[in-house]
């Protein structure tokens, strides 16, 4: 996946655990999870604005895009 | 009362296509039963049985005569045919009364019942020509069912519009 969520990394900065930031931005651990993992397919801004918020950093410090083949549309792969 | 869910309109017509179900299994049973004894009556001494008629009607007992047979073996195809198309439907149903309508199953049903019901048109267009022969043209396009034909190509649409939802249900179940 080219755009990679740091979000492991910043948690570790703020010393703050996944737990936490769910009950704080209120997302479910397992939402976090497939964010932190790189398999959700979108992110709301009002997500991001809530884990900017939250995590007192810039969007920039959280996704990150990395070179690499496209991402490939879902449907032609499971047809 | 609701569309979707428990105790809505679909829960209902699950229960009627339940019935509906059984009932096309026994239906299939008594003509394959049919179909049967007519091939073994047409096989020993097709006369013998050629004037047993159920009571008060003129429908024979058994089919002996070639036509006969041909407009019974499409009935039961034609049965067979409403089994696969209820059978499917019963399973989007169950997809309804979940509450969960767009999942890319429904999308095969569909196309399935789509099929069904043009192997069902199709083959009572053949028996028609089987019993009474080819009509001459003009004659033909008053046989063909534009309606349904055209009931058939709305189903296939909609399996696409399924597909579309299930892809945008995926799509929303991994947004954050």
């Amino acid at each position: 996946m080219p755009i990679r969520v740091n979000l492991d990394r910043v948690l570790l900065d703020r010393r703050m655990s996944l737990t936490e930031l769910s009950e704080r931005v209120g997302v479910t651990i397992a939402n976090l999870s497939i964010l932190k993992t790189g398999k959700a397919k979108a992110i709301r801004f009002s997500t991001l604005d809530a884990l900017c918020r939250t995590l007192n950093c810039q969007p920039g410090e959280l996704l990150q895009w990395e070179p690499g083949p496209p991402v490939k549309d879902e449907d032609a792969e499971a047809d | 009362m609701r569309t979707l869910g428990p105790h809505s309109v679909s829960s209902v017509l699950k229960i009627i296509l339940d019935v509906v179900f059984v009932l096309l299994f026994v239906s299939i049973l008594v003509l394959g039963a049919r179909a049967l004894l007519s091939a073994a009556a047409m096989a020993n001494n097709p006369t013998a049985f050629a004037n047993w008629y159920f009571p008060h009607t003129r429908w024979p007992v058994l089919a002996t005569t070639p036509r006969a047979a041909a407009a019974l073996v499409t009935y039961c195809f034609n049965i067979l045919a409403s089994i696969v198309v209820v059978g499917r439907l019963r399973k989007i149903f169950v997809t309804l009364v979940a509450g969960a309508p767009f999942q890319a199953q429904n999308a095969r049903r569909l196309r399935v019942i789509g099929l069904a019901l043009m192997a069902a048109e199709v083959s009572r267009l053949a028996v028609r020509a089987l019993i009474y022969g080819v009509p001459a043209t003009p004659r033909l396009w008053f046989e063909i069912n534009f309606v349904g034909w055209f009931s058939i190509a709305v189903i296939f649409v909609l399996a696409e519009i399924f597909e579309e939802g299930a892809r945008l249900r995926r799509e929303a179940e991994l947004t954050i």
